[in-house]
C-alpha cells in the first residue's frame, strides 16, 4: 500500500511538473499567436473582404456577421420553414428572444455557425459547429484568473465534452464514417441552453427521452410505458428518471460494458438511496461495488426501460414474476426465493424484524466480548508492565538458559492450529473483501486473485478446508476422550470445559490487574485459553452453517425459506468481523505480545515451553504432575535451533499477516458508510 | 420483320414528338424576345434581362403572375395565356441561357452610396455584387437599374402585391434617396 502511494505520489508530482512546463510554454505560445475568438454580438463588425492575407493567423477568428442580418431569415414567425435545395422542407425558425436569454444569447450567430463566412451562405448549412474547441478556448482563457467561480461552469462544461468524446456518441457512424453518432446539437438545443436554475433546463429535462428517442425509438417506446416515463410525460415529474439520469449524460458507452453497467445501477441509487444501500451491502451489491458486473444488477430484476412498481403485476420483480427474474442466473431457483429479501434492511425493525433483532444479537455479542477482552488486556497490559518496572513477573534467566522444556502439544494439534489459522486468515481476507467491497484495498486484492468468482473459489476452498479440520478436531477430542474415559475429568484445570474455578481465577486475576492480590495460579488451562477454544468453536459453528447455506443457494432454498439466507449473510459477517478483530488482537496479545511474551510464543508451532515459563503460567498443572509423578513423561529436549528458527518464522508471518488484515478490516469498518 | 418496323416507326415517331416539343418551347420562347431581347438578354432600360436566372424563381414568379398573386402591368396578362407546362418550360428555357450582365455606368459618389445601402439591406441574399444569389433570389449584377428602380418601387408601394415577404421588407426599410443608388450599384456590377 505504502509502495502504492509512494508510486502515486512520485507520477503525481511528474504530472504536476509537466503540466507546469505545458503551461509555461502554451503561455509562451499564447503571446506568439492569438488564439481563435469566438465573436459576440458586441464585438466590432469587421468586412470580410477588407481583411489582409498578411494578417491571417494560424486559426483566423470567422468574419464576423451581424446577427440581425441573419435573423432577417431566421427569425420570422411567419415564414418559419423554407424548401431546401433537394425539395425537403425545413424549419430555420430561430426565436430570437429565448435565444437571447440562453447561456449563448451574447455569441454571434456565426461564432458557433463557423461556416458562415458570407451571406448569403450555402443551403444547406454545413453543421460545422466547434463546441468543444470553443468551450475549451474559452475555460483556457480564463485558467489564470484569480476567481475560480469564473470558470466553474466552463470546467464542468469542458470535463463533460471531454467523457463525450470517450463516449459511444462521439464514434463514428457505423452506416456514416463522415459523421459521429451524436453531435452536441443532436441532444442539445443549442439556441436555448439554459443557465443552472433555469427553467429552459428544467424543460430540456423533461425532453430528454424525445431526445434520445429521436435515435433510439424502441427504448424510448419501452421507457414511456414504465413508472418512470409516465411520471414525466404524464405528470411532468422532473425528478422522475428520464434517460440522462442513469445512463448519465456525456460518459455514455454500451450498456452491454461493464463499466456502463456498474454507472446504471450506482446511478439509480441517486434517487433510490436506501434501495442502494441495502443493495450495496448485499452479495449482489458487494461483487458489483468491487467493479464488477457479473451478480445481479438493479435493471437484472428491476427490468430497465420497461421498469414498473412491485405491485404492478406487469413488474418483473411482482411475487407473480419475481421467480422467473431470479432463474434469470439461479437456473433452478424456487419459490422459497419469494422469501429472500434482496434489499433486506437490518435497521429497519418494522418491516425486517428478524433481521433487525439478529443484527441487534450480534451486535451486542460483538461489542460485549470486545469491549470485556480488551479491558481484560489494557489491565494485563499495565499490571505486568507495572510489575515489570518493579522487577518482577517472569523473566528469563539468560545465564542458565532453558534447555529442558514441557511438551505442551502433540504433532497432530500443532498442525491443526497451523493450517486452522492459515485457512482462517485466507478466509478474512477473501471475505472482508467482500464485506468493505468499497475500499480500495478489498478491489486490489480481488483484482490480484483474478476476480470475485475466483475470490469465491478460494474462500470456498478455504472453507472446505477449515471445515474439515474442524471436524477432524472434533473427532480426535472423541478419541481422546473416549480412550480416557475412566479417568477422564469433565471439569478442572486439566479439562477444556470452562467450569465456576475460571470465574474464580477470572476474579482474582481482575485483582491482581488493579493490584489488589497476587497473580492467580493456573492448571493446564487458562481461562482466556478456554475462551480461545470456544470462542472459536461456537464461531466456527455459526460461520461454517451459515457459510453452508450461502455455499450452495439453489440447493439450501431448496429446503429453507429464502429469509434464512438474509440472516445467514448478516450473522456470516458480523462473526467472522468478530472471529477477525478478537484472534488478531487480543489472542495475539494474551499469546504473544503481553511483556512476560512479547514478542512472540512459539509454543503452538514447537509444541514445548521452556520449564520455567511452564512453571509460571501453569504452577498448579506443574505441582499437579510433580505430586503424581508424571512430569518426567511430559519432559522434552529444547527444540533445535533450526526448529526454533522455523517456528519464529512462521509465528513471525502469521503475526504479520493477522496484523495486516486487522488493519484493513479496520479501515474497513471506519470508512464503511 | 414486321416488329422490326414497328419498333422503328414508334422510335421514328418518339424522335419527332421530341423535337415538335422543343420547337414549340423554341418558338414560344420567341415570344418573349421583343421586349426582353434574345436569349433572354434585354436591351431596353425598364426591361429586365432573364436569360441565366433560375429556374425556380423564374417559374415562381410567371405562376404567380398567372394566378393573381402578384402585381404587374402586362406580365399578368401574357401568361394567363399559358399553360402551367408551358411555364416550367419556358422557365427552364431560359435558365439554361447564360446570364450576361450589362454593366452601366454610374459616378462614383452613386456607387458608394449604393454599396453603403446593398450591404445593409440587399447583400444578404443577392451577394456582394448581386452575382451570387440566395437559392430564391434572381442575379442583378448588371441587370438594368431602370428596371430594378421601378421593380423596386412596386416592392416598397403597399398596394401592390408582391408576396416575397423578405424582399418587400427589405425594399421598404430603404430610404427613398437609397433605392436608385441601390438599383445603380448592382446595375454598374460586371460580375
Amino acid at each position: 500500500m505504502a509502495a502504492r502511494n509512494a508510486r502515486g505520489l512520485f507520477a503525481g508530482l511528474a504530472a504536476a511538473a509537466l503540466i507546469m512546463i505545458a503551461g509555461a510554454a502554451a503561455a509562451a505560445a499564447a503571446g506568439a499567436a492569438p488564439t481563435t475568438t469566438v465573436p459576440t454580438t458586441g464585438t466590432p463588425v469587421s468586412d470580410p473582404r477588407t481583411t489582409g492575407a498578411g494578417e491571417a493567423t494560424a486559426s483566423p477568428p470567422p468574419p464576423s456577421i451581424a446577427n440581425h442580418r441573419c435573423l432577417r431569415c431566421h427569425a420570422d414567425p411567419l415564414e418559419k420553414e423554407v424548401i431546401q435545395p433537394d425539395g425537403r422542407r425545413k424549419n430555420i425558425y430561430m426565436d430570437p428572444e429565448v435565444f437571447k436569454h440562453s447561456v449563448h444569447g451574447k455569441v454571434a450567430c456565426n461564432g458557433c455557425h463557423s461556416d458562415v463566412t458570407k451571406l448569403p451562405h450555402k443551403k444547406p448549412l454545413a453543421r460545422s459547429i466547434g463546441c468543444i474547441e470553443c468551450h475549451q478556448q474559452q475555460r483556457d482563457k480564463l485558467k489564470d484568473d484569480p476567481d475560480p467561480k469564473k470558470r466553474e461552469r466552463l470546467d464542468i462544461v469542458v470535463q463533460q465534452t471531454d467523457n463525450y468524446l470517450h463516449s459511444a456518441h462521439a464514434r463514428p457512424n457505423p452506416k456514416d464514417q463522415s459523421r459521429v453518432n451524436a453531435a452536441c446539437h443532436d441532444c442539445h438545443d443549442a439556441h436555448n441552453i439554459g443557465k443552472p436554475g433555469e427553467l429552459a433546463r428544467a424543460e430540456h429535462r423533461l425532453k430528454n427521452p424525445e431526445v434520445c428517442g429521436r435515435c433510439h425509438d424502441k427504448q424510448k417506446t419501452d421507457y414511456l410505458g414504465s413508472v418512470h416515463g409516465k411520471a414525466v410525460v404524464e405528470k411532468k415529474d422532473e425528478k422522475s428518471a428520464v434517460c440522462s439520469d442513469c445512463h448519465t449524460t456525456h460518459n455514455i458507452v454500451s450498456p452491454k460494458t461493464d463499466p456502463m453497467q456498474m454507472a446504471i445501477t450506482r446511478n439509480c441509487g441517486d434517487c433510490h438511496k436506501n434501495a442502494r444501500k441495502t443493495y450495496m451491502a448485499s452479495y449482489h451489491g458487494q461483487v458489483n461495488q468491487l467493479g464488477y458486473a457479473n451478480t445481479a444488477k438493479c435493471f437484472d430484476c428491476h427490468s430497465g426501460h420497461k421498469m414498473q412498481k412491485v405491485d404492478d403485476p406487469t413488474s418483473t420483480v411482482h411475487t407473480n414474476n419475481r421467480v422467473e427474474s431470479c432463474k434469470n442466473c439461479h437456473k433452478n431457483a424456487t419459490a422459497s426465493f419469494l422469501a429472500f429479501q434482496p434489499h433486506g434492511d437490518p435497521d429497519n425493525r418494522e418491516k425486517y424484524p428478524g433481521l433487525y433483532w439478529a443484527k441487534r444479537f450480534m451486535q451486542v455479542l460483538i461489542f460485549g466480548v470486545m469491549i470485556f477482552f480488551w479491558v481484560h488486556v489494557l489491565l494485563w497490559l499495565y499490571r505486568e508492565a507495572m510489575d515489570r518496572i518493579r522487577g518482577k513477573g517472569f523473566r528469563e534467566n539468560l545465564d542458565q538458559p532453558d534447555i529442558v522444556y514441557f511438551r505442551r502439544f502433540s504433532p497432530v494439534w500443532r498442525w491443526i492450529h497451523a493450517l486452522f489459522a492459515i485457512s482462517t486468515m485466507v478466509l478474512i481476507l477473501t471475505g472482508t473483501s467482500l464485506l468493505f467491497s468499497h475500499t480500495d484495498w478489498a478491489k486490489a486484492v480481488v483484482v490480484f486473485l483474478g476476480g470475485p468468482k475466483m475470490e469465491g473459489i478460494v474462500h470456498r476452498t478455504a472453507a472446505v478446508i477449515w471445515l474439515s479440520i474442524f471436524l477432524f478436531h472434533l473427532g480426535v477430542v472423541t478419541r481422546n476422550i473416549w480412550r480416557a474415559r475412566k479417568t477422564f475429568a469433565w471439569f478442572g484445570g486439566t479439562s477444556l470445559v470452562p467450569g465456576l474455578n475460571d470465574l474464580k481465577d477470572l476474579k482474582n486475576m481482575f485483582k491482581w490487574f488493579l493490584g489488589r492480590a497476587e497473580r492467580p495460579e493456573f492448571c493446564h488451562w487458562t481461562y482466556w485459553q478456554k475462551f480461545d477454544y470456544w470462542a472459536p468453536f461456537w464461531g466456527a459453528t455459526i460461520i461454517g452453517t451459515s457459510g453452508a447455506i450461502l455455499f450452495m443457494p439453489e440447493k439450501t432454498a431448496a429446503i429453507l425459506p429464502g429469509w434464512v439466507f438474509n440472516i445467514a449473510t448478516l450473522v456470516h459477517a458480523e462473526e467472522a468481523l468478530l472471529a477477525a478483530v478478537f484472534l488478531n488482537t487480543v489472542h495475539f496479545f494474551n499469546v504473544h505480545f503481553r511483556p512476560e511474551r512479547f514478542p512472540m510464543s512459539t509454543t503452538i508451532f514447537t509444541g514445548a515451553i521452556p520449564i520455567e515459563e511452564f512453571k509460571h503460567d501453569h504452577r498448579l498443572e506443574y505441582e499437579r504432575l510433580v505430586a503424581l509423578g508424571e512430569l518426567e513423561k511430559h519432559l522434552v529436549r529444547r527444540p533445535s535451533r533450526r526448529v526454533d528458527l522455523a517456528s519464529s518464522f512462521l509465528a513471525s508471518v502469521l503475526i504479520i499477516a493477522g496484523l495486516t488484515l486487522l488493519t484493513l478490516v479496520l479501515y474497513g469498518l471506519a470508512t464503511a458508510n | 420483320m414486321t416488329k422490326t418496323k414497328t419498333l422503328l416507326a414508334l422510335a421514328l415517331i418518339g424522335v419527332c414528338a421530341t423535337a415538335s416539343a422543343r420547337g414549340d418551347i423554341e418558338m414560344l420562347a420567341r415570344t418573349c424576345n421583343g421586349c426582353h431581347g434574345v436569349g433572354g438578354v434585354s436591351v431596353g432600360l425598364s426591361m429586365p434581362s432573364i436569360g441565366g436566372l433560375p429556374k425556380e424563381y423564374l417559374r415562381n414568379i410567371m405562376k404567380q403572375w398567372k394566378y393573381d398573386e402578384r402585381s404587374a402591368i402586362t406580365m399578368n396578362r401574357i401568361v394567363k395565356g399559358l399553360s402551367d407546362d408551358e411555364i416550367d418550360a419556358l422557365a427552364a428555357h431560359f435558365a439554361k441561357q447564360r446570364w450576361v450582365p450589362a454593366p452601366q455606368q454610374a459616378s462614383a459618389a452613386l456607387l458608394a452610396k449604393g454599396k453603403s445601402a446593398i450591404s445593409e439591406n440587399c447583400e444578404d441574399c443577392h451577394g456582394f455584387t448581386g452575382s451570387d444569389p440566395d437559392v430564391d433570389a434572381p442575379r442583378i449584377n448588371g441587370q438594368w437599374a431602370k428596371y430594378m428602380e421601378l421593380e423596386l418601387a412596386k416592392y416598397r408601394d403597399p398596394r401592390f402585391k408582391m408576396p416575397h415577404r423578405k424582399m418587400k421588407k427589405a425594399a421598404q426599410d430603404m430610404k427613398p434617396a437609397e433605392v436608385p443608388a441601390a438599383a445603380g450599384y448592382f446595375g454598374a456590377q460586371d460580375k
